[in-house]
């Protein structure tokens, strides 16, 4: 009896030691798919899955543009946040350009740029907003706010001086300046004076800064986005006036600017953007196309003015290029998100939604600004 | 104690087979951010502008070079955050109601 009971015991044991050797078992295989999953999401939410574009061929200074494929057209026309974390992932999209917010110092800027461009066949758009008194170098670098700048030379030497700066840095496009004739809530963005002084201070500004081979840019496209809105409303309409297009058509006219910024704001008078967000109305940037053909730059598209006005994304996604903007704005922080704005243009394209000569002929115009023959 | 340890683990793995096929199990894991009380208010040299333009503010405070905590008190309520660059220039002043909001941004 004794002996039977021992027995027992002894198998009771012996499965209870089998129980935790399973479950001991069962957590390390969980432990190990967990590391795996999480170490996969990691590396998808940094974007290392995205896909590398094959290398583009460069000829003596010539691209041929059949020989890039629909994707690499389109990720050329978008512009995104230069966040280093992000670097290979844009760098395998090939987009466009990067965008640089403030960084601790000149050291750290440089090397973020050295590190995209390396060995970029075709080298990204370096932009910054260095406009009236936003400064991304005011930490280390200090320039006058065009609310200071009272006469027209003045305008030409910060604008001479800014060029000397990025050029020195690297950025080769710089989204200024800023030609609203009203400033009422930075009171530093845009220069004093009626709508003719504005806009020689802006020419004097854009021959100093384009002197030094920086593109300028002049924004926001109609004007008037520069004012105190309603409490609480994101989409916005605005009567723009003959004086609020007039540097705009000045600075066409003399045929020195080189880009140029359109805003989210719903405009009517002078012009008319049919009910739509300027940036997406065919209309607007047709018109500016028929009097200007340096580059057209979407205002950044995740302001609430242009998102509130779609029931999803992707719409908006779509209309951005169908209005035929060259460069779109995009600082989605997520490259995974950005891949798959780029895949959802290439669908609206191959359903001819957006004619693939407008993306030609866009991405002719940036491939021509970065110094290459296209053919 | 193996089979709450091994449990929880294996919830571990669904949410990140989900997560990883982009499966959102809305609004799991969210605060629920909206604009209401929010204030935002642009200081250049002397001068304080309230904007209701949050978004525009959002992007202009993400340009800057770091957000820190501040206990300023203006006429619209309490400044929870400052955005800037550097000493001297623009300051963006946000509550901490705005902020959260800025925070969720797709570009911050």
């Amino acid at each position: 009896m004794v002996r039977l009971t021992k027995k027992r015991k002894g198998v009771k044991i012996s499965s209870k030691r089998a129980n935790i050797f399973t479950s001991e078992k069962t957590f390390a295989i969980l432990l190990i798919i967990v590391f795996i999953l999480a170490s996969v999401s990691i590396v998808k939410a940094k974007g290392w899955l995205i896909p590398r574009q094959p290398e583009v061929k460069v000829d003596n200074g010539v691209i041929k543009l059949n020989s890039l494929s629909l994707e690499q057209k389109i990720a050329q026309m978008i512009i995104v946040q230069g966040d280093v974390t992000s670097r290979q992932a844009w760098k395998n999209m090939q987009v466009g350009g990067v965008h640089l917010f403030a960084r601790q110092n000149d050291h750290v800027f440089r090397n973020t740029i050295l590190d995209f461009q390396y060995q970029q066949r075709i080298p990204f758009f370096v932009t910054v907003d260095l406009e009236g008194c936003v400064n991304p170098f005011q930490n280390y670098k200090r320039f006058p706010a065009a609310s200071d700048i009272k006469e027209v030379g003045g305008a030409f030497t910060k604008g001479f001086r800014e060029g000397e700066f990025l050029k020195d840095l690297g950025v080769n496009l710089n989204f200024a300046p800023v030609v609203d004739l009203d400033d009422q809530i930075w009171r530093c963005r845009a220069f004093p004076g009626d709508s003719q002084t504005i806009s020689e201070k802006a020419q004097a500004y854009i021959l100093g800064l384009q002197n030094n081979g920086i593109i300028a840019t002049i924004k926001h496209y109609p004007g008037k986005t520069l004012v105190v809105r309603d409490p609480h409303k994101f989409i916005v309409n605005a009567q723009i006036e003959e004086n609020d297009v007039l540097p705009y058509r000045y600075l066409f006219d003399k045929g020195d600017v080189k880009a140029v910024m359109v805003s989210h704001i719903i405009t009517n008078g002078e012009i008319d953007s049919e009910g739509l967000p300027s940036v997406v109305s065919k209309k607007v940037i047709d018109d500016i196309k028929d009097d200007f053909d340096g580059l057209v730059i979407s205002d950044e598209i995740h302001m609430l003015g242009l998102k509130n006005f779609f029931d999803n994304v992707d719409d908006m996604y779509i209309a951005v290029f169908k209005a035929g903007n060259d460069i779109i704005l995009n600082f989605d922080a997520n490259p995974n998100e950005v891949n798959r704005m780029i895949k959802v243009v290439a669908d609206a394209v191959f359903r001819n939604e957006i004619p693939v000569r407008q993306i030609d002929a866009s991405v002719t115009k940036i491939l021509e600004m970065k110094g290459f023959r296209v053919k | 104690m193996w089979a709450i340890v091994n449990i929880s683990l294996a919830l571990i793995v669904i949410l990140l087979v989900l997560h990883l096929f982009n499966i959102q199990i809305s609004p799991i894991g969210q605060a629920v951010v909206t604009t209401e009380d929010t204030f935002c208010v642009v200081n250049w040299q002397n001068e304080y502008t309230p904007t209701n333009d949050l978004n525009r503010c959002c992007f202009e405070a993400r340009k800057q070079l770091s957000c820190k905590r501040n206990h300023e008190v203006l006429d619209n309520g309490i400044v929870g955050w400052s955005c800037q660059t550097g000493e001297g220039g623009l300051r963006i002043l946000l509550n901490d109601q705005a902020y959260r909001y800025c925070v969720k941004q797709e570009y911050w």
